[in-house]
């Protein structure tokens, strides 16, 4: 144990960085109001704030290293048996120290960004620098009062630790929290940018190319976290999916949403200086999202499988959400009449804030759990009493401008409805649905308790199903976008466009339709109900036709990236005579961003091509004796042996298999169980997955008796899994495309930016690098020295009707949370399908027995919440915002495309007044833009 | 660091200098604090923990010395560019853009030649339009900046003994054109380098801000640019400058 009293050292430290953030942030705000002198002072104390920041991190490191029990945070998760690299993973283990950790990744942003700037940006810069060190004074005010990760434990420090829960010891475990963590935090960058620009009124082009870059990287990082949380839920926790609408995975989801909805319409802006309010309001609602995220899941206001500590911390978190929601849109509003580019939309704003103010009322209630009639009133009048608030800030600026007589700049609107800018537009609206679905399906358990005290919960089948419509949209739209033109399509040059695109698709869905079924992809399938109801029946029929729809869709998408690059390419050859590769190459390499772009979208079309194949999984379960078989969609899965080995923290039982093809032995897997032993009651499964370019097979060891060496086998066929992973890449390539710094820049004389630009570069090859390497052959799964987690996956299931009725029930043992049924290997669960399934046998129909288990276990032992009474409204809800948002983006459109048309007609009748000099300094701008 | 002056391009800067001393103190609480046949991390991690406080510190001294006017500062310039300036700026760069599109477009075959045309002709007005006025805009001040480099090299020209003034202030009267010297009071033209007018007495030169550097209208009495009040010392200081 370490001489020196760690615990206090670490705690003053962590006070240091608050007084140090808060010196930084004063500093800062006199620097915006008049004293730019203090400028460099601010970025000096951001330099000290970071460093005290990451002294704090080096020296809880160092107490995990050193074995420093007095910290209860280093008692709790781990002990002197602890590998090195695990006594370093265990720094984001917990609570408290994931906070701590959480700021050090905030800081390392900032840092990155205070070296970038230098002075870029000077006027954004004060306001900037003030916002990001109050992002980090609430994060270290949060550890200081209620969740610090230097507190001592009570009593004499114990001699050993607890340990690292085994199913975070895992190399995964090392790499996904970091990266979902890395793209969390990295949008504090942007939104200071955002915030700076609305306080000081450079509204323009100057904050969004600062953003710019931040924004990639930040992106990059939050699909490459997402992508990573598939992949470990996936290869670790052993039930067979990728994605189960946990609402931790919602948490970082809704923010991709969000950034991916302002990539686009920030074009907008480039191109016709409108649509400033929304972008605000975008990134703003991004950054928000990713703090909303943290609540939501470090709170334990909702359950969810990644188990945090239930603490008293959601009440610091509501009052930070609450207090940067105020300050956001009260700035937002403040700055509305210098923002607005067009008419004033009054509606649209208080429809805005009418939804934002619901979620505020509902979180203003959950703080305090008693739910009283005046808190519900609360909740009904939040929302509007929050939008007469900006209301009236509006009304206080727009006086004060009338006082000084400030001219309004008329802003243009389109050309047509059949423009680049209208599709975005939809884009936007197909995002941002997706988006206020997942919201409202996330927080509908609080919202229900909130307004009716009845908990229900919301199960992945609900996603899955209703998410199916959203994203068949927005594949259709990915394909539509880059066909039409920016400003105004001409139609006959959009139909040739469309042609060859449109054949290639339709060819492909008769050729699905005709094909399919001889190779077991047939173009639709039997999908269930999960309504009784006519809303159930379509929802399934549309599920049903999915996969005609996806493989028509993808092949129509990437026949539009093909012929956008192919088109490119044959200008370029034809204007400057360079031969195909070339061409391509400068093609690129002139307009990364457009064409970054586009392999962003190659990758997205991959991965939905990869989440069809979820249409055709089939799954067969069996008992098997040494030397028997299964079969599974063509296959035979014979059952060698058992064996047992030892390690000294754990003992692993081995089953092996061997796959046959026709009679051919084409690969072994091995699937097992492991036996902590400082957890023994919870084993491991160990997934075994074989992976090729068609399907998976993953093969799950359910149980296996060492005596008569009977073992019970789940095998899961699912076809194009790997795609989503090859769509993973693609798309982390098509980000490094588009954000990757030029070769002049990395070696030109530019000599202020080439250093963070090299960092930029690096960390983006750093990113696909650990994507590739994510991808490792099949067979190293199997014997790779990792674990998995929760009870999943080990549970037998007689047929399909069974699995259906099982996945709508969730077990109740009161750990296992949100954990279905047809999922669940509790022993709680197993005697509740024994008991259920004697009742089936005896006759009763599935929807009597849900309604009993309903009546015995509340309303939140359903996993997908009925389509009645409140629970209606669940989608209801969002799917009637959706549909007017709908027709008043094609009203908004249509009256935009009526002026933008006339504005345009009447300047190009005129004749030119300009004189002629001006032709050829135009041209010389337009030769030195970089083209993309 | 970047920020550091031109003129004194041979300090060594502060990162490299706290980063070599944080180190050497890091490395040796490191050597201390190892335990004798363990492992080298906690060495490791306690040593980089000291050179981040170490760190930290000179980072927070810098921080107040900078805030209580020790230390270089930075040229307190905030662009000074003006709210129609930056609009019509914006409107240049998204006009350049639109017809980079369509050129694009047109190449690729996604637009018609007629649909070409016409945006083309509309968008390659309104940004001559735009390009003359921007021209128009900085016209007078890019004449009496010639003006006044002219009159700067002259100086040089003259001799040594504009040394003593030091560089920042030539820079800074090259780049900062004064506003010109007609009375505001009584619209008597007065001679280049009067500070009160001939014929009424009110001041007609330009008062420099003593916080940022702004030059300010004669008649003005707080900065246009932060808001200071103006005091005598910036009026003399721009005296000084003149003389």
């Amino acid at each position: 144990m370490p001489a020196f009293d760690i615990p206090t050292i670490g705690t003053w430290l962590l006070g240091a960085v608050l007084v140090c953030a808060s010196f930084t942030f004063a500093v800062s705000v006199a620097a915006a109001r008049g004293r730019p002198h203090l400028l460099r002072s601010a970025r000096f104390g951001t330099f000290a704030t970071i460093a005290l920041v990451a002294c704090a991190v080096f020296l809880l490191a160092y107490a995990f290293q050193a074995h420093d029990f007095r910290i209860r945070y280093v008692a709790r998760y781990s002990d002197r048996s602890m590998p090195a690299i695990y006594l370093w993973t265990a720094l984001w283990g917990g609570q408290d120290g994931s906070l701590l950790w959480w700021t050090f990744l905030s800081s390392l942003y900032i840092g990155a960004f205070t070296w970038w700037v230098k002075d870029k940006f000077r006027a954004l810069q004060p306001a900037m620098f003030a916002t990001l060190m109050s992002v980090i004074a609430f994060f270290v005010i949060l550890q200081l009062f209620a969740a610090n990760p230097f507190e001592t434990t009570f009593g004499a420090p114990p001699a050993d630790g607890e340990g690292l829960n085994p199913l975070l010891q895992n190399y995964w475990m090392a790499i996904h929290p970091p990266a979902l963590y890395m793209g969390l935090t990295g949008w504090c960058v942007p939104f200071a940018f955002v915030v700076a620009a609305l306080v000081t009124g450079r509204l323009g082009e100057d904050w969004i190319h600062g953003a710019r870059r931040w924004v990639l990287v930040a992106w990059a990082f939050l699909s490459l976290g997402n992508m990573l949380g598939m992949f470990w839920s996936y290869e670790e926790l052993g039930w067979g999916g990728y994605w189960a609408w946990d609402p931790v995975e919602n948490a970082s989801f809704l923010p991709w949403l969000t950034a991916t909805a302002y990539i686009h319409s920030v074009m907008i802006q480039e191109r016709r200086g409108t649509f400033r309010v929304w972008n605000v309001f975008l990134l703003s609602m991004t950054f928000i999202l990713t703090i909303f995220g943290t609540f939501l899941t470090r709170s334990g206001l909702i359950a969810s499988v990644h188990s945090f500590a239930r603490s008293d911390i959601g009440i610091y978190f509501a009052g930070y959400l609450v207090l940067l929601c105020l300050a956001t849109f009260a700035i937002i509003a403040w700055r509305l009449p210098d923002l607005r580019s067009g008419r004033r939309l009054g509606w649209v704003s208080w429809a805005m804030g009418a939804l934002v103010g619901v979620f505020f009322g509902v979180f203003l209630v959950m703080a305090d759990v008693a739910v009283s009639w005046w808190s519900r009133l609360l909740v009904a009048s939040a929302g509007l009493v929050f939008v007469a608030m900006l209301k009236g800030i509006e009304w206080l600026r727009l006086e004060a401008l009338r006082v000084r007589a400030q001219t309004h700049h008329e802003r243009p609107g389109f050309e047509s409805l059949l423009s680049r800018e209208f599709a975005f537009l939809s884009n936007n609206w197909i995002l941002l649905a997706m988006a206020i679905f997942v919201l409202l399906a996330t927080t509908f358990p609080l919202i229900s308790e909130a307004l009716r005290g009845e908990t229900v919960t919301v199960g992945p089948e609900y996603y899955n199903y209703w998410m199916v419509p959203f994203g068949l949209m927005l594949l259709f739209l990915t394909g539509v976008g880059p066909l039409i033109a920016w400003r105004k399509a001409t139609g006959k040059n959009l139909v040739k466009a469309f042609t060859k695109p449109a054949a290639f698709g339709i060819a492909v869905g008769v050729a699905h339709v005709a094909l399919g079924p001889m190779i077991d992809f047939p173009a639709w399938v039997e999908p269930s109900e999960i309504y009784d109801t006519l809303t159930g029946r379509v929802l399934a029929t549309i599920y049903g036709i999915m996969p005609l729809f996806s493989s028509t869709l993808c092949a129509f998408v990437l026949a539009t990236v093909v012929q956008e690059f192919a088109r490119g390419t044959r200008v370029r050859m034809k204007n400057k005579g360079e031969n195909a590769l070339l061409a391509l190459f400068e093609l690129v390499s002139r307009a990364r961003r457009r064409y970054g772009g586009y392999t962003v979208h190659v990758g997205i079309v991959l991965m939905f091509f990869g989440f069809t194949g979820a249409a055709y999984d089939i799954e067969h379960e069996a008992s098997l004796l040494p030397d028997e078989a299964l079969e599974i969609g063509g296959y035979q899965v014979r059952y060698d042996t058992v064996r047992m080995e030892e390690d000294p923290s754990k003992r692993m039982v081995f089953t092996d298999l061997t796959v046959i093809d026709d009679g051919e032995e084409v690969a072994r897997v091995h699937p097992a169980k492991f036996i902590y032993r400082s957890h023994p009651e919870m084993p491991t499964t160990e997934v075994a997955i074989r992976t090729t370019a068609t399907h998976n097979l993953y093969v799950i060891m359910s149980t296996v008796d060492p005596e008569t060496r009977r073992g019970t086998f789940r095998v899961v066929k699912q076809p194009l899994v790997v795609w989503i992973w090859i769509g993973g890449a693609l798309l982390l390539l098509g980000v490094f495309i588009a954000a990757m710094p030029k070769l002049s820049e990395v070696l030109g004389e530019v000599k202020a930016p080439r250093l963070s630009r090299a960092a930029a570069a690096a960390a983006a090859m750093l990113l696909a690098v650990t994507a590739l390497a994510g991808l490792d052959p099949p067979s190293a799964h199997a014997q790779a020295e990792s674990s998995s987690s929760l009870h999943a996956g080990t549970v037998v299931m007689r047929d399909a009707d069974e699995r259906q009725l099982f996945s709508r029930l969730l077990c109740e043992c009161g750990d296992c949370q949100r954990l279905p049924l047809s999922t669940c290997g509790c022993s709680w669960a197993e005697g509740m399908r024994a008991e259920l399934r004697a009742r089936v046998d005896r006759g009763d129909a599935p929807a009597a027995l849900i309604a009993d288990y309903r009546d015995r276990f509340g309303s939140q032992a359903i996993a997908i919440p009925s389509d009645e009474g409140l629970d209606r409204a669940l989608w209801a809800v969002p799917i009637a915002a959706i549909f007017l948002a709908a027709i008043a983006l094609v009203f908004r459109g249509r009256r935009l495309a009526r002026k933008g048309a006339a504005e345009t007609a009447a300047a190009a009748d005129e004749e030119a007044e300009a004189p002629s000099e001006y032709d050829d300094r135009l041209d010389e701008e337009l030769r030195e833009l970089e083209g993309d | 660091m970047s920020q550091e002056r031109d003129d004194a391009p041979t300090r060594v800067p502060p990162v490299v200098w706290m980063g070599a001393v944080g180190g050497a103190i890091g490395a040796a609480v490191a050597m201390v604090s190892i335990p004798s046949g363990g492992s080298m991390l906690p060495a490791l991690f306690i040593g980089l923990s000291s050179v981040m406080l170490l760190l930290a510190l000179g980072a927070l001294w810098q921080s107040v010395r900078t805030a209580f006017g020790g230390g270089t500062t930075f040229d307190p310039q905030a662009d000074p560019l003006l709210p129609e300036r930056q609009q019509l700026l914006e409107e240049k760069a998204t006009l350049l853009r639109a017809l980079k599109d369509i050129q694009f477009e047109r190449e690729v075959g996604k637009i018609s030649q007629e649909d070409f045309d016409r945006l083309n002709r509309a968008y390659r007005r309104r940004a001559k339009e735009v390009l003359q006025a921007l021209d128009q805009d900085i016209h007078p001040y890019v004449e009496r900046a010639r003006r006044m480099v002219a009159k700067e090299l002259d100086e040089q020209e003259a001799g040594p003994y504009r040394d003593a003034h030091g560089a920042p202030k030539k820079k800074r009267a090259e780049k900062k054109p004064a506003p010109g010297l007609t009375c505001p009071h009584c619209g008597v033209a007065n001679d280049d380098d009067a500070t009160w007018c001939k014929a009424c007495g009110e001041r007609v030169a330009p008062v420099e801000c003593a916080a940022c550097g702004t030059v300010n209208d004669p008649d003005a009495s707080f900065c246009k640019s932060c808001a200071a009040p103006l005091s005598d010392e910036g009026a003399e200081a721009t005296e000084e400058e003149r003389a």
